[in-house]
């Protein structure tokens, strides 16, 4: 279906915000991110990510208060939508459809 | 800086309602960043960043409208710009060396400037700080010396409260310091209370604080620690000074870096070198150098007016010659030079000449590239006509066109910064400088890349004005000709750069010439085969010199040797108030030379008698007696000086002989009346003449028997003719570095040449196809094809003579013995000029000349 095509990247940081829930931001994102996956994580890759992901409806923001760390300005806060609940859901069930019906067989590595 | 440059590039770009959460986001990094790896690196990671977040999906509305049609562009541009490079690959190449050359010779220049005018300025408040300077005025001149009277030290303060404090210190001197029976032969200088709080250094060991308070305390930098104490700390540990007895380490600072004036290994109170020189405590005297610092809101010029008679009122009679002043610390390297008692110049005319060429060689390079790309802009003619035709805009055009040469002045850049790093190791070396260039050093690799952007700009400016224009019409119909305009302007161009590559032609045989002469010059003295040994130790008792003298002189190799208080590299200077003579009228003009030492000084250095005698060693008298130069027997102005009673520094006796006058210090300056006396006691300097044969065994045998005297004492010795080339480094490092860089512009203008000579006999290739066919032969063609390229260089010639001379003879001002600028330079100066003119010409000329006008003529 392509209303719910999702990169891999793309998904990462959808869940990401779901754990997050309620501190989801560009900070806090790409630190649990970096943190859970062990990779680098550049600024650019993950706005440009989160901005398609509003355009696409999965992710909705608003602005919420600001630190002193940041020179006055808002953070924008993430939530998942909906849509994008569903789009998660369609990306696990397609998964796991996949995966049951490997045969048994392919997946026997005894050395025989 | 750089994070508010980022900033505005990320506001330029991005979709005004993302804009603040992630400059927001981006501000918490650089908080982040700023505590854990300094402000510098988290502004630089910030600018990065700001760079790399230009994503499609955050782009501002409008840009995204055009986005598609702009990379179009853009990549079609770049596509087009490379295509045209690989097919003119020959001209591309020959671009991007002039440009690479171009770009890398000035920014070491630049670098060069930059570390000349960095010295000094280490310290934190330099804005502060003043050395004292000594004017002395004569009835023939006034002079600046750096040497002032000693009471100054403790007077000069109270006296004026503008001053925040004051310091004395005296010129280095080489001490030897005894530690676990191993000497050290090290220079360093007394100095002080207030030195150190004046001089910035950082202290490792001990405080600033009281520090050269204590008589018998010593302080010392942190490489001659190392070399004394080795890992351990020194503070609190006693070393022997000099046989002065045992000194308490103050304290230990790190070294005094190399781009300072003032230098030390090591530093004494000032105190212990005054009780040794009780002469400098006479206000008539000067000795000392000084340092002040001046309180913030005070005026040095209105401070100067006021202590303008401060020498003098010290003064019984309230008179002086001397009066002292103060100048800009900061200054005082690069506008050293005193004329008549008024600033002058000094090392800032060699600063504003490398400016000059740097600036003159990037031009050079920046022609090349205009004139290739007019030149040859026939062959785009068809490229913009067409692109007119589908709807292009000359804005796009022009933009087309600077695109292409920013691309070739960054690669070149690229390059250039890759050249820089290979040579800089041994221009350092060359010319005694610490430079250096990385591209990871941010601030060096920002001017590189603003430099060579600033190239590609003034090189695609014209060119992309001109190419842009072609009317459409003429163009495809075929009937467009490059118009009488432009290659005007473009002969114009060529005879500039010819004027400037002549100019530091001429420039460079000047300044060799000049030191040729002076290295050559004969100055009354033989300084070949001279050693000099320091009068140290055991060897300043009168009675161990003669035996030390009676066994050096055993050895064939060496066939005299003399005592003395200077020698002619450096001598002493004083007021000549204590030479007097029956009929003595007022003081000399000028200053007044003065040589202490035994018999042997004048045969040592070849000196020439022209009247009387030498001291007899055999007449005890001679020791009331002088010689004295011509200049001395001048300004007594006596029928005949020889004979006449003179009483010299308390001793009443004759002048017995005349000396050929020889210069001393630096032919820079004209030499001066001069008195030699017989007072072998006050000497500091040993001169050795040698045979010439032998030096390593007859060196090995003096170590040996100097060392036999004075075991603790490091064995160093100085040869007078090195001594005499140093006195003209700066001089040399001049010569050294205008040979390169004149080499360089001429290499950059001859590749010029040698790209529009190929473009010309491209162009009449048919014509000359015509003219074979009609029996000329090739030596004509040859000519024929050079002719208009030689007259371009004799015009740049022509240009060039008067400027060049001009230019060096104001240099050559500075010398008191000189070089006359004449006719040969010049004659000399066309001729390379022309010669390598033909040479690059000749290549395209010969290739056209000799080719087979079938070939050329097969369409017509």
């Amino acid at each position: 279906m392509k209303k719910y095509q999702l990169g891999e990247f793309e998904e990462y940081v959808l869940l990401t915000v779901g754990v997050l829930h309620g501190d989801a931001y560009g900070v806090t994102i790409r630190e649990e991110i970096q943190k859970r996956l062990e990779r680098k994580v550049s600024i650019g890759a993950l706005q440009s990510a989160l901005r398609r992901m509003e355009d696409k409806g999965f992710l909705k923001s608003e602005l919420g208060e600001t630190t002193k760390a940041r020179g006055g300005k808002r953070k924008r806060y993430f939530k998942i939508t909906a849509l994008g609940k569903q789009a998660l859901d369609f990306n696990m069930e397609t998964r796991m459809k996949l995966w049951k019906e490997i045969p048994d067989v392919a997946l026997q590595f005894s050395t025989c | 800086m750089l994070k508010k440059l980022g900033e505005r590039i990320f506001k330029f770009y991005c979709h005004p309602d993302y804009q603040e959460d992630i400059l927001g986001d981006m501000e918490e990094y650089y908080e982040q960043n700023c505590t854990e790896k300094g402000r510098r690196r988290a502004g630089f990671k910030f600018f990065i960043d700001s760079l790399l977040l230009f994503r499609l999906s955050l782009l501002k509305e409008k840009l995204s409208y055009h986005k598609i049609i702009y990379a179009a562009m853009v990549q079609n541009i770049i596509k087009t710009a490379f295509r045209v490079f690989w097919r003119e690959r020959g001209y591309s190449l020959m671009n991007i060396l002039g440009l690479t050359v171009g770009i890398a010779a000035s920014m070491l220049l630049f670098l060069y400037i930059q570390s000349e005018k960095s010295v000094n300025q280490f310290h934190e408040d330099i804005d502060q700080l003043y050395q004292v300077m000594l004017r002395q005025t004569y009835p023939g001149g006034v002079e600046v010396f750096e040497d002032n009277p000693g009471p100054l030290v403790t007077t000069f303060k109270d006296d004026m409260p503008e001053l925040e404090s004051m310091a004395a210190f005296t010129w280095p001197e080489a001490l030897l310091f005894l530690h676990d029976d191993v000497g050290y032969k090290e220079t360093g200088r007394f100095a002080s209370e207030d030195f150190l709080h004046i001089f910035d250094v950082t202290f490792i060991e001990g405080q600033k604080s009281n520090s050269l308070s204590s008589p018998s305390e010593v302080f010392l930098s942190k490489s001659l620690k190392e070399k004394i104490f080795g890992a351990d700390k020194a503070l609190g540990q006693t070393v022997e000074v000099n046989g002065w007895g045992q000194f308490q380490v103050g304290g230990v600072f790190e070294d005094v870096p190399n781009n300072s004036t003032i230098k030390f290994d090591f530093l004494l109170p000032y105190e212990r070198w005054s009780s040794l020189n009780p002469w400098v405590e006479d206000w008539g005297n000067s000795g000392i150098l000084g340092i002040a610092k001046l309180s913030k809101d005070t005026d040095y010029q209105t401070f100067n007016n006021k202590i303008e008679n401060y020498v003098a009122s010290k003064m019984p009679d309230g008179e002086s010659i001397n009066s002292i002043f103060l100048q800009p610390f900061k200054d005082r390297y690069l506008y050293n030079r005193f004329e008549n008692g008024k600033q002058a110049g000094g090392r800032i005319t060699y600063v504003n000449m490398f400016m000059a060429v740097s600036f003159f060689i990037l031009l050079i390079a920046v022609i090349n590239f205009m004139n290739l790309a007019t030149a040859r802009s026939a062959k785009r003619a068809k490229e913009v006509g067409v692109k007119k035709v589908v709807g292009s805009t000359r804005l796009q055009l022009q933009f087309q066109f600077m695109m292409e040469s920013l691309i070739l002045a960054l690669v070149s850049t690229i390059l250039a910064g890759v050249l820089i790093m290979m040579v800089i190791d041994p221009l350092n070396s060359l010319v005694g400088k610490e430079m250096s260039f990385s591209w990871l050093d941010i601030d060096k690799s920002i001017s590189l890349l603003g430099l060579g952007a600033g190239v590609g700009i003034l090189a695609g400016i014209y060119p992309s004005f001109v190419l842009s224009d072609f009317k459409v019409l003429s163009v495809l119909k075929g009937s467009f000709k490059n118009t009488k305009w432009s290659s005007n302007l473009r002969k114009g161009l060529v005879v500039f750069q010819f004027a400037i590559s002549t100019c530091l032609i001429i420039s460079t045989l000047i300044i060799r010439s000049q030191m040729d002469y002076i290295m050559s010059m004969n100055l009354g003295y033989e300084k070949e085969h001279l050693l000099l040994l320091p009068v140290e130790g055991e060897i300043t008792d009168l009675s161990t010199r003669e035996q030390l003298k009676n066994s050096i002189l055993s050895n064939p190799s060496f066939t005299s040797l003399t005592f003395s208080s200077g020698t002619p590299i450096s001598i002493e200077s004083s007021t000549s108030a204590g030479f007097s003579w029956e009929g003595k009228v007022g003081e000399f003009d000028n200053d007044f030379n003065i040589v202490r030492t035994d018999t042997e000084f004048i045969d040592t250095y070849g000196m020439e008698i022209i009247e009387g005698r030498n001291f007899d060693i055999n007449l005890a008298t001679d020791t009331m007696n002088v010689i004295i130069n011509e200049q001395t027997a001048k300004v007594m102005n006596l029928e005949d000086p020889l004979n006449v009673p003179i009483r010299f520094w308390g001793r009443n006796g004759r002048v017995v002989g005349i000396v050929k006058d020889f210069h001393y210090n630096s032919v820079h300056e004209e030499i001066q009346p001069m008195v030699i006396s017989w007072r072998p006691r006050y000497s500091t300097r040993i001169t050795l003449k040698m045979a010439g044969q032998n030096i390593p065994e007859s060196l090995e045998f003096l170590e040996n028997v100097i060392t036999d005297l004075n075991p603790n004492y490091p064995f160093q010795y100085s040869f007078v003719n090195d001594s005499y080339e140093r006195l003209y480094k700066s001089e040399s490092t001049i010569g050294i570095l205008t040979n390169y860089f004149s080499g360089i512009a001429i290499f950059i203008s001859l590749l010029g040449l040698f790209g529009l000579s190929s473009y010309a006999a491209e162009q009449r290739i048919k014509e000359i196809g015509v003219r074979k066919v009609l029996g000329a032969n090739s030596g004509n063609l040859i000519i024929l094809m050079s002719k208009g390229f030689l007259l371009l260089a004799g015009l740049g010639f022509l240009v060039a003579v008067p400027i060049g001379y001009s230019f060096m003879n104001n240099w050559l001002e500075s010398f008191e013995y000189k070089i006359q600028i004449g006719a040969p330079i010049f004659l000399v100066a066309a001729g390379i000029s022309l010669f390598i003119t033909v040479l690059t010409v000749s290549y395209h000329s010969m290739k056209a000349a000799y080719s087979n006008p079938v070939k050329n003529l097969r369409y017509e």
